[in-house]
């Protein structure tokens, strides 16, 4: 636990203390604020035609649906591009700079330190998330808003994340180039979103319900709208139990240090 | 307290250490040299737990490095080839966060801290990035992350490399400070080093030792003593005229002149003071007679630089170019 505090306290200083963090949260808070504003027009536009029509007069657009696709389904995307660039340093660095030889000859257990390293980036995420949280209170002064599904769509936000930052921890675990760590972790969280298109494809086979199940988009989309149901939890807790005890082994054993 | 019995180390087919063994008791200081590429490096790696052994046993204070790695890496503190410094951080904080990863309890950790930045020179520059530090403060620094939690043994590949002749004669008054109370391992080119900071030398070449001994019993020969005549007059029949003595094993000329005697004896009986009165008594006008011990630097050419040679195609799997990057750095780096 000591172990984990003092890796997890080291990271996230070296987030902060270079460019990249700060690069990414800025650059993710501008595109995120960009999109909000942009679908916010096309809503209210919406609701003046809907204003002029005599069938649809009265009706409101929902305001939680413009959180859901808006913004929860946008951070979706970015997250896709942002977390290789995030994790892409985390093992590869410790190795070009030799700095692996002191944390693997120390008296520490070999997942501490992967843990420590995981939280430190799922905590540059919560960082950046946290920056659009001024968003539903700003929604919130046009009409009221139910939080519960806002909660649940950050929750949502929070669990893919961590199930993506796993994904890059591991990459960088397996090459000792960044520019390789964040290819490979970019190709793997773009295989799963491809996944959920290819779901379609399989349709009545058996392959489907199992290719839908791996793929992340549903269960997101159920969280996205607030319906929030354990299997879904389960299923992003798994994907990144899974990658961090690949990643796990991955260290523990000795080939990769040949 | 540290014992390798038979280590060998595989990196796919190629083997880097084969059949390694030596011992280091407590509170020595043994010298580990070797040409570049001979396997210290990686033995060394064997020894801290980075590596684990293809085969073969490593023991440090009683725990095996395969059973009980933790135990072992609670005790050792290792300065591996390239320091591994974090260029992001202050040198005081690198060295509370390597006291942490130690496991130092919070209460002792800023006097440990301390006092290893006072022991290896670094309390003017605490304060400051490690990346904007000179080579040889990145050095101190990689030396006392090494020490900071009072390892009882200590492992350092190269702690002098780099570094100015100023440098180096400072890190190794901390080293000396260190042997007081630890057992420390450091692998070093610089032959004068072992010999002004070591009690233990083992000499590796290809992945095999070639020499583990004492300093001084591995300088002045285990069952030989070797002697040096001087003369005033050309003596060319005294290299065979002296093998008459008793006791005498061997006899040569050192260079062209027939002026300089080198002679090989048995230890027991004593025969120098016959030789002495065969050299005064033959007339060649005997100017010194001295006790002649091999320098370490030739015996570190001898064991590195011939044997390959020797062996020939014996050493099939090793690199071929070995046998000249044995001989290279031996030259220039004796010198020191």
């Amino acid at each position: 636990m000591k172990a984990f505090l003092t890796i997890l306290k080291r990271e996230i200083r070296a987030y902060f203390n270079g460019p990249m963090a700060w690069m990414v949260i800025a650059g993710f808070l501008f595109l995120i604020g960009q999109f909000f504003l942009a679908i916010l027009n096309a809503y209210v536009r919406n609701y003046l035609m809907t204003q002029e029509s005599p069938f649809l007069k009265g009706e409101s657009p929902d305001l939680n649906d413009i959180l859901s696709q808006g913004v929860f389904q946008n951070m979706v995307v970015f997250l896709i591009f942002i977390t290789p660039l995030l994790t892409m340093r985390l093992f590869t660095e410790e190795r070009t700079h030799k700095t692996d030889e002191l944390l693997f000859t120390s008296p520490v257990p070999t997942l501490s330190i992967v843990l420590g390293k995981f939280f430190a980036a799922v905590f540059v995420v919560a960082v950046m998330v946290g920056g659009t949280l001024y968003v539903p209170p700003l929604l919130g002064q046009i009409s009221p808003i139910d939080m519960r599904p806002v909660a649940a769509g950050y929750g949502g936000v929070m669990l893919l994340a961590m199930a993506f930052t796993s994904i890059g921890l591991f990459s960088s675990s397996i090459t000792e180039s960044q520019i390789v760590a964040a290819l490979l972790s970019f190709v793997g969280l773009l295989t799963l979103l491809v996944l959920g298109w290819l779901a379609g494809v399989f349709e009545g086979s058996a392959l489907q319900p199992i290719i839908e199940y791996a793929a992340y988009d549903r269960h997101f989309n159920n969280l996205a709208k607030g319906i929030v149901d354990t299997r879904d939890v389960i299923y992003f807790l798994s994907l990144t139990a899974l990658f961090l005890f690949a990643t796990n082994r991955m260290l523990g054993t000795s080939q990769w240090r040949s | 307290m540290i014992e390798v019995s038979h280590l060998d180390r595989y990196f796919g087919d190629y083997l880097a250490v084969r059949d390694v063994s030596f011992s280091v008791a407590e509170g020595q200081v043994m010298g580990f040299l070797g040409p570049n590429g001979a396997g210290k490096t990686t033995t060394m790696r064997c020894l801290t737990g980075f590596l684990p052994p293809t085969s073969g046993a490593v023991r440090i204070d009683g725990f095996d490095v395969v059973e009980n790695p933790h135990e072992i890496k609670k005790r050792i503190g290792y300065l591996p080839e390239t320091p591994p410094l974090y260029g992001d951080m202050l040198v005081e904080d690198y060295l509370r966060f390597v006291a942490d990863l130690k496991s130092v309890d919070g209460a002792r950790r800023n006097g440990l801290v301390e006092h290893a930045m006072a022991l290896c020179g670094l309390s003017d520059v605490k304060g400051r990035l490690i990346r904007n530090l000179s080579k040889g403060y990145r050095q101190r620094v990689g030396i006392a992350q090494a020490i900071v939690h009072e390892p009882k043994v200590v492992i350092l590949d190269e702690p002098t490399s780099g570094l100015d002749p100023n440098q180096v004669i400072e890190v190794r008054s901390v080293i000396s400070d260190l042997a007081k109370d630890r057992t420390v391992i450091l692998s070093t080119h610089i032959l004068s080093e072992v010999e002004k900071t070591c009690q233990l030398v083992t000499i590796i070449n290809e992945g095999r030792i070639v020499a583990s001994d004492t300093v001084t019993r591995l300088l002045q020969g285990a069952d030989v003593r070797r002697l040096r005549l001087s003369f005033a007059k050309d003596a060319p029949g005294a290299a065979e005229e002296i093998l008459a003595v008793t006791g005498v094993k061997s006899a040569s000329f050192a260079g062209d002149s027939r002026k300089e005697l080198q002679v090989e004896t048995e230890l027991d009986p004593d025969p120098r003071a016959e030789i002495a009165r065969f050299a005064v008594e033959k007339g060649y006008g005997l100017l010194e007679f001295r006790a002649a011990s091999e320098s370490l630097e030739s015996i570190f050419r001898r064991l590195t630089a011939d044997e390959p040679q020797a062996e020939g195609s014996a050493a099939a799997g090793g690199a071929p170019e070995a046998p000249a990057s044995a001989a290279e750095p031996a030259a220039p780096e004796g010198m020191n």
